[in-house]
């Protein structure tokens, strides 16, 4: 099976998380996998099937269009995916890419987010319970462009 | 003032191809969850709506909804709207100040033979947009990380099979909004044009008559694409796939409020330095 990119869209309610001081509840995460296994869709506790040499995509998406939301980091164990940020070539938009380096298997790889939103100068990022994660066992999928 | 609530709908286009369904393969948010909303990140949203009246009895102005749609393989939508273009004419000029390098007297230095320069040669891929109504436009494929997707001279592997894969999708678009809600002339929905570029400049709308409280339903029409090519000919073109999906407004009987302060929709208070 050959290994394939996969986007991770990282929906925040930038308006909701700063009244509330948490992004608990605030935060919801899709992938493009849902027919290679991930579970959890629509949640901040997203498990991402994926396979030794995947790439993850994580872009940020804010529900209102006004307000600014951006990934700081991606806090995640470098023993099984390295992270780096970039950005679309001749714009400000960034995404965070995480190439797979092994495959966790039937373990649970949680990682955190940490996001910038609005003017707030601290950074804010997910309680431990609600913590997203990658996992092995990605069964099907698309493959990655040559 | 009208209050305005932002409906993001997600939809994983590969599942919903697959399923022949947008059920279980869409995934709506907004802007009202701490409002009483449900259903956040699922296919079953209900969107609370509080304004049947203001806070001394009156009769309240309307609600707006804003629907942004858009696939978990696109773009982020955040990017300019003609970005593969923009993105297409620079890797065109990369392509051509490297074949003037090659043309100058100093590229015998570089060792390299027209030959070898030609089969490392890279190219936008174009495709066509087919739309619902059957109009042609074109776009050009881009990777997820904002990258062309190129057609090289060498035609022994298919690009239709490199691009089914790896190409970030267009993004779905709301065809129509009809339903209940509609047909009882609860909502009043309408597309509009914007100086926003998302969507080609258009967003769909809608007003809601906030006198009738109880959950109302309505339908969003929405066109997939799914990308084709021909074998032969190595056109790759986006065929429109027309799919359809509910969605719930809850209309309650309770007075708008403001968001920040917890009380009536009035002038916002100014913070004291």
């Amino acid at each position: 099976m050959s290994a394939i990119q996969m986007p991770i869209i990282v929906v925040v309610d930038v308006v909701a998380a700063l009244a509330t001081e948490s992004v608990d509840g605030a935060v919801w995460l899709v992938d493009s996998n849902k027919i290679g296994g991930s579970t959890g869709q629509g949640t901040s506790r997203l498990q991402t099937a994926i396979r030794k040499g995947d790439e993850l995509v994580w872009t940020v998406m804010s529900l209102e269009c006004e307000a600014f939301a951006a990934i700081h980091t991606i806090d995640i164990d470098s023993a099984y995916c390295e992270v780096k940020q970039g950005f679309y070539p001749g714009t400000d938009i960034g995404y965070w890419l995480g190439t797979i380096k092994k495959d966790p298997g039937e373990l649970l790889v949680p990682y955190n987010i940490e996001l910038i939103l609005g003017s707030r100068t601290a950074h804010m990022s997910l309680s431990p319970s609600n913590l997203p994660a990658i996992t092995g066992g990605r069964t099907e999928g698309p493959r990655r462009p040559q | 003032m009208t209050q305005q609530l932002g409906i993001v709908v997600i939809v994983d286009v590969d599942a919903a191809l697959q399923a022949g369904t947008l059920e279980g393969c869409t995934y709506f948010f907004e802007n009202a969850g701490p409002f009483g909303s449900t259903g956040m990140g699922t296919d079953r949203l209900v969107s609370a709506i509080n304004g049947t009246y203001w806070a001394d009895g009156s009769q309240a102005s309307e609600q707006v909804l804003n629907f942004v749609v858009t696939g978990v393989k696109s773009l982020p939508i955040t990017l300019p709207k003609d970005y593969a273009h923009i993105r297409a004419r620079q890797q065109e000029l990369q392509t051509l100040a490297a074949a003037r390098t090659l043309a100058a007297d100093d590229a015998a230095a570089n060792n390299e033979s027209p030959v070898n320069f030609f089969a490392r040669l890279r190219t936008p891929q174009y495709s066509t947009i087919r739309s619902p109504s059957g109009q042609r436009s074109e776009t050009i494929l881009l990777d997820y990380l904002g990258q062309p997707v190129s057609a090289t001279f060498d035609t022994s592997e298919l690009p239709s099979r490199r691009a089914e894969a790896g190409v970030a999708q267009i993004p779905p678009i709301i065809t129509d909004i009809t339903g209940e809600a509609v047909e009882k002339g609860i909502i009043y929905p309408a597309q509009y044009g914007s100086p926003d570029l998302v969507n080609g400049g258009w967003y769909w709308s809608a007003t809601v008559a906030t006198f009738s409280p109880r959950v109302w339903s309505y339908t969003l029409h929405i066109a997939l694409y799914r990308l084709v090519q021909d074998l032969t000919t190595h056109q790759a073109t986006w065929e429109p796939v027309q799919m359809s999906i509910d969605a719930k407004l809850n209309i309650l009987n309770r007075p708008m409020r403001n968001g920040f302060t917890g009380g009536g929709t009035g002038l916002l208070p100014i913070g004291m330095p």
